[in-house]
């Protein structure tokens, strides 16, 4: 059996893979791993959010992870931090500064879109569902994501 | 926390006007326009990927998941074409990987 993947998070992706319902579904055949200031920033400091707290019930029952740091830096510094600790394949995240300094740092970065395009292509996602998953990640997202990451799907053929 | 003079145009006069009808007091109406036109400001940097979503929750002064709602109401996200490009072909060479 194919090892699951090991990605770090950040707080975006986090929240907007909640907000579509997909969270579990990626939880599911990812790891996923965030550090301790993705954790305040969204399931513990923002108690009013419904969704806040599904983050919060996913990190006990252990579908994401949550690595402590010993810094106190901002989150995406800490996300970069437990990358750099080892045994990550990549970080996601939606911020475009974070992903240029990724990209000019050689560090392998997913979209939240391009999340669920990989599940597709391991055929851990349908065509359909896939579909239905970034059509309600789009106002979240770019115009230019939602579109590159839909012409993607609309192409594949299993 | 510093004051700003700013010499009223006629723009200005009138949306103070029409917010004066609607019961809000001068200051309160201009501190609105301002916090308006800040929040336009940064959403525009956001886009233009000149800051973080955290830079702006910063500048902001709210936390991130207010931050995203606005940012994303204003702007939606911000990651260009060719950033999901390079996402997509990762996703498929790993995807063939394993």
């Amino acid at each position: 059996m194919a090892a699951i993947m090991k990605i770090v998070m950040d707080s975006d992706v986090l929240i907007k893979l909640t907000k579509i319902g997909s969270k579990e579904i990626v939880g599911s055949h990812l790891d996923l791993s965030i550090p301790r200031k993705v954790s305040e920033e969204t399931a513990m400091s923002s108690g009013s959010f419904a969704d806040a707290k599904l983050i919060q019930r996913n990190i006990n029952e252990g579908i994401i992870h949550v690595s402590e740091s010993f810094s106190h830096e901002r989150g995406e510094v800490e996300a970069l931090n437990l990358y750099r600790s080892g045994g990550f394949e990549l970080i996601a995240s939606d911020d475009k500064r974070f992903l240029n300094f990724l990209e000019r740092n050689n560090i392998p970065f997913l979209t939240s879109s391009s999340l669920l395009v990989y599940l597709l292509y391991k055929n851990k996602l349908s065509k359909n569902d896939t579909i239905k998953y970034i059509n309600n990640l789009r106002p979240h997202i770019s115009n230019a994501q939602y579109s590159a990451a839909m012409s993607e799907v609309e192409k594949w053929e299993k | 926390m510093g004051e700003v003079m700013v010499a009223r145009d006629q723009s200005i006069d009138k949306v103070l006007d029409h917010m004066r009808r609607s019961g809000i007091d001068e200051r309160s109406a201009i501190k609105k326009i301002i916090d308006l036109g800040i929040r336009d400001y940064v959403s525009e940097l956001f886009k233009e990927g000149e800051i973080s979503i955290r830079d702006a929750a910063e500048i902001l002064q709210l936390d991130l998941w207010q931050t995203m709602e606005i940012l994303e109401e204003k702007v939606g996200g911000n990651v260009g074409h060719e950033e999901e490009m390079k996402a997509l072909r990762l996703a498929r060479k790993l995807a063939e990987r394993s």
